[in-house]
């Protein structure tokens, strides 16, 4: 006779062979069962390497351009506005971006984790599974579409924010589902109260969901709790924020109910910006409606399944792609900072070399800064693609904001450096890029108490202390700053004199007119290089002379740069106000003036545009190119 | 043993293991500490100053090293132990502590512990003074930025404690490109029934607060230069005092001063806000007359001045010509008289004290209650000495006619916008000694001789506060009350329309 336990034992198998019976084909196959887990899996590694491989660059600004400071003033400072909390852990999250590789596996996998939230709060049918998916891409499309944004975007800690605040959202919409209706009447308006000044809007996508879920999810319930549930979810809803209202002294009226959106411009062009958001809230619109009580569905036929997921897959990614910003110029900035950071000007150069298409006046500034560190400004100016492509973007960049700073900084420029690092601190929010130049410009100018300050707050954060450390030892120090690789090139520029002065936030303009038309006896010889780099730049003949003869002063017993005497000599030709006659230009800068002039008198008649293909293999690396081809250049 | 027994038992050990564990954590006078000559770094800097009765715990960071600090602070009989290297007094025992050393002194012996041993450094001490202060001061807080501004606050402080509210908060309102600048609060007569603040761009007007009742106005008319600047209520007379400007600024590319903020025009008007009037009271235009003032009677109006040579120029040019002479532009001091039953005032000013003559700039005249001194800034050159680290406080003696630096209350970087207690015993002002760049307010004492203390630093619970807080305090004010509106209703308010204020070219 069998015992007790066997018989348990058979009967329990029989339950599950019975059950596995009325599945349907598909789920049976236990390779098939953790299929959508798998392919959000997947989906993460790609991600994750798409990112690493071609956003490093971006990911590492992203951090330099937020700030997490672990003291309790900063938790408090966030925690002035609605979804002040999403600021807080999007801000502590961002940090990770230090290392870029770990910032962005810390993403795709909050990401996964909220596909999988998605797909079982939702309990999407089997065979579209993948539609959790789309959350995900627009998440990930409100991070890639930022571009130029990136310096804009006033969201402290925007790079997870919105992730953080819709897995938070759609975690309440789990929960709220699983209650029953007394428990979701004490649900709803905690969630409401307590969710906004944490989550702010996105306490209200869930409410969103709450509603929507309601009545696809409770069959059960009658029809008047049902109702009930919707109008204490409105109810709160409206009420919770206006409530808080009050509380919080540092949001309109106006934008009570949208508290935490980016501050993306509503006009025409940037309206695609708002699309992520949109696709969010309509997430927690529709996907209830797509609930099923039984998530196997009729996924009953493997090829057909597959089909529609790849379906889903390629159709969520071909939109997405048009949301991940590439445009080249602006990566190539991305990789220039980074290099100008560490001081690689080598670096800089092979960017501005290898990067197709007209580049922006930044990567234009950029390399000319790298080859006067590297003392080959004079010979090699225009060897590297020349121009003035504006920014890709639906509104106007300036300069300052994107690298303006550092270039104030190398500049020698330290009061606009430290002005604007303040302006627009104020304006976006404290970042450790602000916070670094507001260190060094203090601590080059002598302002020790000053660059403390700064160099403090650094070493509350978890990746900038040794930074800050490294910096702090040069504190009253000006002996050993002189001393520093980094510091005495800039020095070098630190020799004019005290004047009133604005630069109407035109960096290359402000500084070019300025390294053009000011001198004094204490200049230095990098100081005249910096002269002649502005005079060429301006292509002001006068200017170009007194900056000319002042460099070959400085310059005595050295051989004059190969630009300069281009200059020379093309301005002498053109004015004859100078006598060339007697200067010594070197045979093959006479030559191939000599050429230019010949095959210009040849082209007699054709337009510029005509002519700048056939000039630029055989003249792009001279002024004489620069001079009458690089025209009507437009600096921000 | 029943059952309500045990639960005695067991409270009564909870009780006495929470009694032990906080005896634990309260801080333990070393014995037998060696003695040490130096003194201890601290930060705020609180040793020797003089303090009012009424103010919240004074703390400080111990900045030298050590691997445990206790500090005590004694009166007579009455000791407060505080432990750590942030010092944060328990404000109760603090309280009990200022009561009993009223107008004496209280010791602050600074221990800290090396390795196994405990070091005493050189005590030092606190001057409990029996005057007391006004319960709340106000202040703007704002970015050290030049030309963006985001959130801008207006903030009030009880002095007695560590609270901080907000009067109005401009992101209420508006933001970004939308933004709203809000200035200049003030009140009468160190009340809050009556007052006043500015706001700029969106939505902006001087919104009033007139016997409790709120009101928006829009000072701006066709007849002056631009709607009320720098305001002064008369403490008697229902009248209020402006300078009105033409500002802009220019930025120093080497100089640590970093900004200018210069006037090119300034004249100064009068507001009668019961009959919702303007006047002009002064408006050469070879003169910057700015920063009106009133003395305690309301009967004569203290201002500043300087002479400029024009040359008949305006706009762009004369913002040239300004820049160029701007370390030549020099304030003086004076004051007219006003007749409150005629709103007239005297045609030739007196001059109070002439700066220019030592070549040097004095601004922002405040008359004390008693009439007896005025405490101003005096700097190198121009007008917005909080930008200027020439900068120092002065008074002038009314009744003795001299004039002196409160020697102890300046530092080598910029002090100005400062104002008097209620008493005519504490100054409150805007300094940049730390680091430069971000303005703290210090509380200074002044005594019947004429003396100013060494001031403190205004306490924060966390000592460290200030390192991290990247705000500046901008025009102090003392208050005998708290502003009692919410920045919800100043907001509603200043949605609304503005009354616009009659200009009347009669004097």
């Amino acid at each position: 006779m069998a015992s007790k336990k066997q018989i348990q034992k058979k009967e329990t198998k029989k339950r599950v062979k019975e059950k596995k019976h009325l599945l349907p084909p598909l789920i049976q196959a236990e390779r098939f069962r953790h299929l959508p887990l798998y392919v959000g899996a997947g989906f993460a590694l790609i991600c994750w390497l798409l990112l690493v491989v071609f956003e490093r660059d971006l990911l590492f600004r992203v951090q330099e351009l937020s700030l997490f400071l672990y003291t309790k003033l900063y938790f408090d400072q966030l925690m002035v506005v609605p979804g002040g909390m999403l600021s807080y852990l999007g801000s502590f999250l961002n940090q990770f971006f230090y290392y870029p590789a770990l910032g962005a596996l810390i993403m795709v996998l909050l990401w996964w984790f909220l596909y999988y939230a998605v797909y079982r709060t939702f309990k999407i049918p089997a065979k579209w599974a993948l539609l959790a998916l789309i959350p995900v891409l627009a998440l990930l499309a409100s991070n890639m579409e930022l571009g130029y944004w990136l310096f804009h975007i006033k969201v402290k800690g925007y790079f997870f924010y919105n992730t953080l605040g819709f897995l938070f959202a759609v975690l309440a919409v789990w929960g709220f589902r699983k209650l029953p209706y007394i428990f979701k009447l004490i649900f709803v308006p905690v969630w409401m109260f307590a969710g906004y000044p944490l989550l702010g809007v996105y306490a209200l996508y869930g409410g969103v969901g709450m509603i929507f879920t309601l009545f696809r999810v409770d069959e059960e319930m009658r029809a008047s709790r049902k109702w009930s549930v919707v109008a204490l979810i409105l109810l709160t809803g409206a009420v919770a924020p206006l409530a808080w209202y009050y509380y919080y002294n540092q949001i309109s009226l106006l934008y009570l109910y949208v508290a935490g959106r980016p501050n993306f411009e509503l006009q025409s062009n940037a309206l695609y910006l708002w699309l992520p958001y949109v696709v969010l809230l309509a997430v927690m619109v529709v996907y209830p409606l797509l609930y099923r009580k039984d998530r196997a569905g009729e996924a009953d036929r493997p090829r057909r399944y597959l089909l529609s997921q790849l379906a889903i897959l390629v159709i969520a990614l071909f939109i997405t792609q048009f949301y991940w910003y590439r445009n080249t110029n602006f990566r190539a900035e991305m990789k220039m900072n980074a290099a100008m950071e560490n001081l690689q000007w080598e670096k800089v150069l092979d960017v501005a070399k290898n990067t197709p298409g007209t580049p922006t006046r930044l990567m234009v500034m950029n390399k000319n800064l790298a080859l006067i560190k590297l003392g080959r400004l004079g010979n090699e100016m225009f060897h590297y693609p020349d121009g003035g492509e504006a920014p890709d973007c639906p509104f106007e960049v300036h300069m300052m904001q994107v690298g303006g700073k550092m270039l104030y900084y190398h500049y020698a420029k330290f009061n606009f450096c430290h002005r604007w690092c303040l302006e627009d601190g104020v304006e976006y929010g404290w970042k450790v890029d602000y916070l670094k130049y507001l260190a060094k410009c203090a601590l080059l100018s002598g302002e020790y108490d000053l660059s403390k300050k700064y160099l403090q707050t650094l070493e509350q954060t978890l990746f900038y202390k040794d930074w800050a450390q490294k910096y702090e030892k040069f504190l009253g120090h000006p002996e050993l700053i002189a001393k520093e690789p980094e510091f005495a090139p800039i020095l070098q520029l630190y020799c004019y004199d005290n004047q009133l002065d604005g630069d109407n936030t035109l960096v290359e303009i402000y500084l070019l007119n300025f390294f053009a038309h000011n001198s004094n006896v204490r200049n230095t010889k990098m100081y005249d290089d910096v002269a002649m780099m502005a005079a060429l730049t301006l292509k002001d003949i006068e200017t170009f002379w007194k900056c000319f003869f002042r460099y070959a002063e400085s310059h005595k017993d050295e051989h004059m740069p190969i630009h300069y005497q281009e200059a020379a000599l093309l301005y002498g030709t053109l004015e004859h106000k100078v006598d060339i006659s007697k200067m010594p230009f070197d045979k093959a800068v006479t030559d191939k003036f000599k050429a230019f002039m010949d095959y210009t008198s040849q082209n007699r008649g054709k337009s510029e545009e005509e002519l700048r293909p056939y000039y630029y293999p055989q003249f792009g690396d001279t002024f004489y190119y620069f001079y009458f081809f690089i025209r009507n250049v437009k600096s921000n | 043993m029943n059952r309500t027994n045990i639960y005695r038992y067991a409270a009564s050990a909870a009780g006495l293991l929470l009694v032990a564990l906080l005896c634990g954590c309260a801080p333990k006078k070393p014995q037998n500490a060696t003695r040490l000559e130096a003194a201890p770094h601290l930060y705020p800097d609180v040793a020797g100053v003089t303090i009012p009765v009424n103010i919240a715990p004074l703390t400080f960071t111990i900045l030298d090293e050590g691997s445990d600090f206790v500090t005590s602070f004694t009166c007579g009989g009455t000791e407060l132990l505080a432990g750590g290297k942030n010092v944060e007094p328990d404000e109760g025992e603090w309280k009990t502590l200022l009561t009993s050393a009223k107008g004496k002194e209280v010791t602050v012996q600074v221990y800290r512990k090396n390795e196994a041993s405990w070091q005493a450094f050189a005590p030092f001490t606190i001057t409990v003074s029996p005057d007391s202060i006004d319960p709340y001061i106000s202040y703007r807080l704002i970015s050290p930025s030049y030309v963006s501004y985001e959130k801008l606050t207006l903030n009030q402080r009880e002095l007695a404690t560590y609270d901080e509210k907000e009067i109005y908060n401009n992101m209420l309102i508006s933001r970004g490109e939308k933004g709203q600048c809000i200035n200049c609060h003030s009140y009468k007569a160190y009340g809050t029934s009556t007052m006043q603040f500015h706001a700029r761009q969106t939505l902006g007007g001087t919104l009033f607060v007139i016997d409790g009742k709120m009101k928006k106005v829009n000072l701006k008319n066709d007849s002056t230069l631009s709607a009320g600047v720098y305001p002064a209520f008369n403490p008697c007379y229902n009248v209020i005092a402006y300078s009105v400007n033409t500002t802009w600024q220019t930025f120093h590319m080497l100089d640590k001063n970093k900004v200018e903020v210069q006037d090119s025009q300034s004249d100064l008007i009068l507001y009668d806000y019961d009959k919702n009037e303007i006047t002009t009271v002064r408006n050469d235009p070879n003169e910057l007359e700015v920063f009106p003032t009133w003395s305690p009677d309301g009967k004569t109006l203290y201002f500043c001045s300087a002479h400029v040579d024009t040359q008949g120029k305006t706009g762009d040019s004369l913002q040239i010509l300004m820049l160029h002479q701007y370390r030549d532009i020099l304030y003086n001091i004076y004051k007219v008289n006003y007749n409150p039953q005629n709103r007239n005032f005297s045609q030739y000013p007196d001059t109070v004290f002439a700066a220019s003559k030592l070549h040097k700039s004095a601004t922002f005249p405040r008359v004390s209650p008693d009439g007896h001194y005025v405490l101003f800034a005096m700097g190198d050159y121009g007008c917005f000495h909080i930008w200027h680290n020439s900068a120092d406080l002065y008074v002038k003696d009314l009744v003795n006619d001299t004039v002196y630096p409160l020697a102890a209350a300046n530092s080598p970087r910029a002090e100005s916008y400062h104002s008097w207690s209620s008493n005519g015993r504490w100054i409150l002002f805007a300094s940049r000694r730390d680091d430069g760049d971000f303005s703290r307010l210090y509380i200074s004492y002044f005594d019947r001789n004429g003396v100013a203390h060494k001031p403190f630093m205004l306490p924060q619970q966390s000592p460290e506060f200030y390192h991290y807080f990247y705000k500046s305090y901008n025009v102090p004010e003392f208050m005998k009350e708290p502003v009692r509106f919410t920045p919800q209703e100043f907001a509603t308010c200043l949605k609304g329309e503005a009354v616009k204020a009659t200009y009347n070219p009669q004097r």
